[in-house]
């Protein structure tokens, strides 16, 4: 998607995906609280992007054609729980602190496309 | 996944915390009830909880079942109970109301998490639908 659009727009797309899979992961963290056994899960998205970036990095095309939205999330036991007598490793402070902080972080992706969008829009209507 | 996925979650917690108070419920409304169709004082429930695959990674939570709990209730001393044995005592419900209360505060946290996570995902899903206005 280049063109008028640009290569921002993909990005925050594909941020916004990454937020919205994220959501899901916490709300199944919150769902199962009770739940003895579970194990509480994070998505690693910083480290799998360093790794495309490192691979990315030994040639300029793989930045280029890498299709934003493929890519994958590794999704992990979360290492820092604490353990209670039901072997459930969920902290819902925790996770409530972390609902809110990729909400906002969502919220800022879509007002970063509004913004793009809002300004190609000027652009185009020009000075009247 | 889609913006729905994680508000299905988010209300399978609901209604799994739903679950749990209903029989909460009925563990208080029956504390002092000595006749029951099985015979014998009632017997306290609980509720199991599994964790339920929903989509890759992601899983919802499901009541897996509802379990009487075995241990024996307190005998008390009533000789005019009409439940009363030879010796003129009353085996209770071995229900205990602190232990219900403190259950009951537990289940109605985690219902009020799991509403802030779809409150959280319904603003989500209005911001994304703003783009473009």
């Amino acid at each position: 998607m280049a063109g008028i659009f640009g290569k921002t727009l993909s990005e925050l797309t594909s941020a916004m995906n990454y937020h919205l899979f994220r959501q899901g992961i916490i709300s199944s963290n919150i769902a199962n609280a009770d739940t003895p056994g579970f194990t509480a899960k994070e998505v690693s998205f910083e480290k799998e992007l360093s790794r495309e970036l490192t691979i990315s990095a030994t040639d300029p095309r793989h930045i280029s054609g890498s299709d934003q939205t493929g890519l994958n999330y590794l999704v992990k036991d979360d290492p820092f729980s604490r353990i209670g007598n039901d072997s459930n490793t969920v902290d819902v402070d925790k996770e409530m602190m972390k609902l809110s902080q990729n909400h906002l972080l969502y919220n800022a992706s879509a007002q970063m496309i509004q913004g793009k969008l809002d300004a190609l829009k000027e652009a185009i209507r020009g000075i009247q | 996944m889609d913006l729905f996925t994680a508000m299905d979650i988010s209300a399978s917690g609901m209604r799994a915390q739903r679950t749990r108070m209903n029989v909460i419920s009925s563990n208080i409304a029956n504390a002092n009830t000595t006749r029951t169709a099985e015979g014998g004082p009632y017997r306290r429930r609980d509720v199991i909880f599994r964790e339920n695959a929903f989509e890759k990674e992601l899983s919802s939570v499901e009541v897996e079942d509802i379990v009487e709990d075995s241990s024996q209730g307190n005998r008390i001393f009533d000789p005019g109970n009409p439940d009363a044995d030879e010796d003129g005592y009353v085996r209770m419900p071995n229900v205990n109301i602190m232990e219900e209360m403190v259950n009951m505060v537990g289940a109605t946290r985690s219902f009020e998490a799991n509403t802030a996570a779809i409150k959280a995902q319904k603003d989500m899903a209005l911001k994304a639908l703003s783009i473009g206005r």
